[in-house]
């Protein structure tokens, strides 16, 4: 159940936040931007690589940059709270609700190439699947 | 005993060929007339255990990139060979990836790889490091022939040498490979290992649908289509049209084009699938792969037409589609089914009938199951396989596939999605993709709601997350938008089946023109 609510305040053995609990999305979107989204806030520490694709784009059919895929071992997977499918909405502040592809790539890269421990990402959880997708 | 003559027919060597196309000797060379016991170091075409500097071929020589390559190639050369200091390998492509990946990339590389692997075999004097290049040579021969100015040289080459156990092989996979054309990858773990064991005849595997399996000759030179004949004419299927090879490997199940290699292609599956799953740990992910053959496009299926392919394929394939429920069907289909489902199991033999409420899975729809209780299912059952008395299994299969064959739904390939732009559809959909086009179904009451025939489909696209399609013009069309992970499976098969339309809409005209 904790994981579902999103406000787990734990801290792992670095001592860094897995999701940060007193976030409020309505700082950084519009109410319409954020309708109908399980929005959070997730702090990944910066260790080795990040290991996670997107796919999508304003300019894409699903008009929006998702998460396609998380490789093993990396360091999205060992975090966790992040799954493909959940859209990435910001990435250190840096909104990508309407951007291309390769902006949120670049982006995404930069983040976690400089500076700083760690790397926020803002996204839209996706719900369970309510279809056998297999 | 060898007769005189035989034992001195000279084995060919690329001296010849390498005066007008090998790099010139360095110019000191000439002046070295002192240095007698190094002679043989300074024949380019023979045998070395020095990396080299430089390319062989003169006509590499001006690039500076694919000069450096073939330098590394060699080394790898010489370590395969045992002729230079190497760690042990990872796996057991490693060397043979270094050797050959460059000359897969670059055309110039080809003929170098080839000549430095010829020159390694010539005046070779030591046995292992001979045995390793005859393996080298068998592995290149089967990935790309020569250009037609070196093939002349290389034929005379194992022209010359029959006496070794794998040149006449060499020289039918040099055949093969001017036939086939060129691979795209190195060679597959399978072939490197069948030829480090000296066999030369590799077997592979393969599933069918019902349940059984059977190993079949691959070639490095073997192209899907040609195995997919290869295995037609072995089952006795009238026509392999429709049919297709596919590979599951971790959770996908890939289907092979047909103009693909199939080392190729298997080579390339596990190399991408090797990216996604880095080795964690030093473990390398599990690689394994399962070949299948299957019916893919249904545009031709008639049950009763084609014995064979009923028995083993369309039964088995339509059978788990129908269990799922995807079908919309009479309750007195439903029990007619069943009660052939239950002959194809058990045939005459009604022991089984008590058993009946615990197989009810394997017999019903599943979203019907708790339409009657265990027993009015059984009671019902059993009333309608008596009717059927003295049916063989085959005869219930293909009882089977003709009542199924009567809806619109059948030979179809269906995927589960969540749809967000049609806002009067159901966001949960059911998609059917067959011979008709790409259907809409509603999963409750398995109505079709729309039928987008392939000629209106104008446009299609997929992600790891989503499958789109539109429908008409861009101005007057629609479009949808469907969230899944099996996107790459649904835009496959829309390209296979508008792909195989457009052939034989062409083929219709260029008959009919004919005829005029």
């Amino acid at each position: 159940a904790d994981d579902t609510d999103g406000v787990i305040t734990k801290q792992d053995k670095q001592g860094f936040q897995k999701y940060v609990e007193d976030f409020d999305p309505y700082t950084m979107f519009s109410a319409d931007q954020i309708m109908g989204k399980d929005v959070r806030l997730l702090r990944i520490k910066k260790e080795g690589s990040l290991d996670l694709a997107v796919e999508g784009g304003i300019d894409s059919p699903i008009g929006k940059i998702v998460v396609s895929a998380i490789y093993e071992g990396g360091a999205a997977d060992k975090h966790g709270g992040i799954v493909k499918g959940d859209e990435i909405m910001a990435v250190n502040g840096k909104i990508l609700v309407d951007v291309m592809l390769t902006e949120a790539q670049t982006t995404l890269a930069k983040a976690w190439n400089v500076g700083g421990d760690w790397i926020d990402l803002v996204i839209a959880v996706s719900p369970p699947k309510e279809y056998d997708d297999e | 005993a060898i007769s005189d003559s035989e034992e001195r027919v000279k084995p060919y060597t690329l001296e010849e060929f390498s005066y007008d196309y090998f790099r010139p000797p360095p110019k000191h060379t000439l002046s070295r007339v002192m240095i007698t016991k190094n002679r043989g170091k300074d024949k380019l075409w023979c045998y070395t255990r020095e990396p080299i500097k430089q390319p062989l071929l003169k006509k590499i020589l001006g690039s500076e990139e694919l000069s450096q390559e073939a330098c590394m190639a060699f080394i790898a050369v010489l370590k395969y060979m045992g002729d230079y200091p190497s760690k042990r390998t990872r796996s057991v492509n490693e060397l043979t990836d270094q050797i050959f990946e460059g000359a897969l990339k670059a055309e110039p590389l080809k003929d170098e790889i080839c000549c430095q692997i010829l020159k390694q075999l010539t005046d070779n004097h030591i046995k292992y490091s001979e045995e390793k290049g005859w393996e080298l040579l068998w592995l290149c021969t089967g990935l790309f022939p020569p250009s037609n100015i070196l093939l002349p040289h290389v034929q005379r080459f194992l022209q010359s040498r029959k006496h070794h156990p794998l040149a006449t092989d060499c020289i039918q996979r040099l055949q093969k490979a001017l036939r086939n054309g060129s691979r795209k990858y190195p060679p597959h773990l399978v072939e490197v290992e069948a030829i480090q064991h000296k066999t030369t005849q590799i077997f592979h595997k393969v599933y069918f649908p019902d349940d059984t399996d059977e190993a079949f000759e691959v070639e490095s030179s073997t192209k899907a289509k040609d195995f997919c004949q290869n295995i037609s004419s072995r089952l006795l299927l009238k026509s392999s049209e429709g049919f297709s090879l596919f590979v599951k490997i971790s959770d996908k199940v890939i289907s092979v084009p047909e103009g693909d290699f199939f080392f190729d292609f298997v080579r390339h599956l596990t190399d991408w699938i090797k990216k996604a799953r880095p080795a964690k740990d030093g473990i390398v992910p599990s690689l394994t792969y399962q070949v299948f053959f299957m019916k893919k496009l249904w545009t031709n299926t008639m049950p009763g037409k084609d014995s064979m392919a009923d028995s083993i394929f369309h039964y088995y394939q339509e059978l788990p589609k129908y269990l799922r429920g995807y079908h919309k069907c009479t309750r007195e289909e439903v029990l007619q089914l069943a009660a052939l489902i239950y002959r194809v199991k058990f045939e005459d033999d009604k022991s089984y009938f008590p058993s009946i409420p615990k197989l009810l899975k394997e017999l019903v729809p599943q979203d019907l199951l708790r339409q009657l209780s265990p027993d009015d299912w059984k009671r019902s059952i059993v009333a309608y396989f008596n009717k059927h008395a003295g049916k063989t299994r085959e005869e219930a299969k293909l009882a089977f596939l003709k009542i199924v064959f009567k809806w619109p739904t059948f030979g179809s390939a269906f995927f589960e999605v969540k749809q967000t732009t049609e806002p009067n559809y159901p966001e949960i959909l059911l998609i059917a993709i067959n011979k008709h086009g790409v259907s809409l179904i509603d999963p409750k009451t398995k109505d079709i709601l729309t039928t987008h025939p392939f000629t209106k489909i104008s446009n299609w696209s997929s992600g790891n997350t989503y499958f789109h399609i539109t429908i008409g013009n861009l101005v007057r069309g629609s479009k949808l938008l469907c969230e899944t992970s099996l996107g790459y499976k649904m835009d496959d098969l829309l390209t296979s089946y508008i792909s195989q339309m457009l052939t034989a809409m062409s083929k219709q005209r260029s008959a009919k023109g004919s005829s005029k």
